[in-house]
């Protein structure tokens, strides 16, 4: 029992000096410190690439967004209160990069066809069988618009409302488009794995 | 939908955690975004202060100027004459000038334990100076190194990956033809894009350069010569004005801060001279007492000489001229000086000839502020500058120039210390290597304020002058 507990306030203290170390890096990027603003990009720069990957059509343009992002991350790092994780605040700025640029080149993609996907059903095992890097690499098959409302809905967890405003689209588009992307990405899944041999049936 | 949120989880608990390192060239990219953004934000700095000083070296320049050219009153004149005229009983002087009161005051606080007992006739309003001046000028020529673009980059790597290509396919000729374009056109290797980086890097380096300081030293043959101007009672005791302008060389340092690549701040100091001359090999100078009338001139080759009031007394001769009022302590050598006797029927007491050419130099230290500006920016490159300077005259002597040699007779009264010129300059230059380049730059500089303080002389000298010299970047 002592040992536990021990063992928790190691633990606890451990914890504490990560996050005060953290706070510290902080402090010395916001002062414009090279070395600093370095080891926050090591802590967190493949977490957020893997963001900026979901976000992108292929993986030159998430570069560039992780990029722009970290420019900003070092630039505004001066207004982060400590308020909330410093991740999260981070990664809104990595959605808020690709979303620029997306409003930026709203320009009118092709619309893929989705008939074919229509009605598909697909197994959890599959998707447990699924990588997240081929997962990833299907959603950046996506058009950017039902890109950005699948990220939006899915994995930021924005309701179809806050999508419209921010993507500048209905509510309704919103919800068509999260159907559409959501019936692709089942359909190409379920490609894939045939493709890959595997024989799966609802 | 039960199916639609299962998938959601699913996707979201998959992708949550999900995370790439990024290719290594991504970090030094910011890092060099961020340099960058840092130094623009530096540059907008010093592009401040260097228009502030601009503006208050103005405002300072149009307060002094201002106050130089108020008209002294001369209201009171006849009274304060009287005075040292009775003073003065020894000799019947002639003056016909008024003195202003503050000329008169500061004759008397100057001078007074000395001149003012001894005088007999009285004194100019003027206030003794020595003058200088000198033409200035300064001069700088930025080369710069050339700067790799981007584009000029990733042209470099198209072509190398373009040799790479061909090597393999006609070398090799084993990999499929779909395989090797698709790998030398569209995908970068990782080597490649830290290849970029670091080119992209160091061509930064390179604009950082651009950056920094410039020295140049100069040698500035030119002309001198001036504008003049003269209240009317000076004049009428000026019978000539010089107009000509006189060959000299200066020269100087100059310190240049590049601020951008075709911007930049320019300082240094330059020497320069400020001369005119009257009468030349053949020319005689000839002085009389102010009531002289000069129509009736002693020399038959009148046309010769340089004409000019005199006023003698034991402190010595002052002659109104060019550039102001000429002090000189003793008759020139060579010089005839004349004292007719007040018995007879005129007046004009006083003659002083001399052969000769009489010349008023002014040397000049000039500490300049002005903004250089690249027109074109290549190995062969076309500047403009213009700027003010603050033109200090460090030297004033008068001479005269005859067979006795060339003799130092005196200084100009009333020269100003301290005065503000404008120069502009159109430049070509040339560069050498990555440090070195020439310059070819005429410039105008004109000084904005008269340089004699004396409020009867108007005199602005200006200067045209070549500027060559050579710059080291660092």
């Amino acid at each position: 029992m002592h040992t536990k507990s021990v063992i928790f306030y190691t633990l606890a203290a451990h914890l504490q000096n990560i996050l005060e170390d953290l706070k510290q890096i902080i402090k010395e990027s916001a002062k414009g410190d090279v070395r600093a603003q370095e080891k926050l990009y090591r802590m967190f720069a493949s977490k957020m690439f893997g963001v900026c990957l979901r976000y992108s059509k292929d993986t030159t343009e998430a570069e560039d967004n992780l990029q722009e992002g970290f420019v900003k991350v070092f630039s505004n790092i001066k207004s982060f209160r400590y308020e909330g994780s410093f991740e999260g605040w981070m990664r809104r700025i990595m959605v808020n990069v690709s979303l620029e640029k997306f409003r930026k080149q709203q320009i009118m993609y092709p619309v893929e066809d989705v008939s074919i996907y229509e009605g598909q059903h697909l197994s959890n095992d599959i998707l447990s069988d699924i990588s997240a890097r081929e997962l990833i690499e299907l959603i950046q098959e996506l058009t950017p618009r039902y890109r950005m409302v699948f990220n939006l809905y899915i994995m930021e967890g924005l309701s179809h409302d806050e999508i419209s405003k921010e993507l500048g689209i209905s509510v309704g588009t919103s919800k068509s488009n999260l159907a559409r992307a959501r019936n692709i990405l089942k359909g190409k899944v379920k490609e894939l794995y045939k493709e890959s041999g595997q024989n799966y049936t609802a | 939908m039960k199916e639609d949120l299962n998938m959601d989880k699913a996707i979201r608990e998959k992708l949550e955690n999900f995370s790439v390192d990024p290719p290594a060239h991504v970090w030094n990219n910011i890092r060099e975004e961020m340099v960058g953004k840092r130094r623009k934000k530096r540059m907008a700095y010093i592009g401040w202060v260097a228009a502030a000083a601009v503006v208050v070296f103005a405002f300072i320049a149009g307060w002094m100027m201002n106050e130089k050219s108020t008209p002294l009153k001369e209201t009171l004149v006849e009274k304060q004459v009287v005075q040292p005229l009775k003073e003065q009983k020894v000799q019947p002087v002639e003056n016909q000038n008024n003195i202003s009161v503050e000329d008169q005051q500061k004759t008397e606080l100057a001078s007074a334990p000395i001149k003012t007992p001894i005088l007999p006739e009285k004194i100019e309003a003027e206030s003794l100076t020595q003058v200088s001046e000198k033409g200035d000028s300064n001069e700088k020529v930025l080369n710069e190194s050339e700067v790799l673009t981007r584009n000029t980059i990733y042209q470099m790597l198209a072509a190398r990956t373009k040799v790479v290509f061909n090597k393999e396919a006609v070398g090799l000729g084993k990999r499929d033809v779909t395989e090797i374009p698709q790998e030398n056109t569209i995908t970068l290797s990782e080597s490649d894009h830290l290849l970029i980086a670091e080119n992209i890097r160091q061509s930064d380096i390179n604009k950082e350069e651009e950056k920094g300081w410039v020295v140049g030293a100069h040698v500035s043959p030119g002309y001198s010569a001036h504008s003049s101007n003269y209240s009317d009672r000076y004049a009428r005791d000026m019978n000539q004005v010089s107009d000509g302008g006189v060959r000299n060389v200066g020269g100087g340092l100059s310190v240049q801060y590049k601020s951008n690549e075709r911007l930049s701040i320019e300082s240094g100091v330059y020497y320069a001279q400020n001369s005119q001359s009257k009468g030349g090999s053949t020319g005689r100078l000839f002085a009389a007492a102010p009531s002289m009338d000069f129509a009736s001139r002693p020399i038959s080759e009148a046309d010769n000489l340089y004409t000019n009031a005199v006023r003698v007394s034991q402190q010595g001769i002052a002659m109104n001229s060019t550039a102001g009022v000429v002090n000189m302590g003793a008759p020139p050598e060579g010089a005839e000086l004349s004292m007719l006797n007040d018995a007879q029927k005129n007046i004009y007491n006083t003659t002083l000839l001399a052969d000769g050419e009489f010349s008023q130099e002014f040397d000049l230290v000039e500490i300049p502020l002005y903004l250089r500006y690249k027109l074109i920016d290549k190995k062969f490159g076309i500047d403009v500058l213009g700027g003010v300077n603050a033109g200090l005259v460090v030297g004033n002597n008068a001479y005269i120039k005859n067979d006795n040699g060339k003799q130092n007779v005196g200084e100009t009264a009333d020269i100003s210390t301290l005065n503000l010129s404008g120069t502009i300059g159109l430049g070509v230059n040339y560069a050498l290597g990555k440090h070195f380049s020439l310059g070819l730059e005429p410039r105008l500089n004109y000084y904005l304020n008269s340089i004699n303080s004396n409020p009867d002389v108007d005199y602005k000298p200006y200067r045209i002058a070549l500027f060559t010299g050579v710059y080291y970047e660092f």
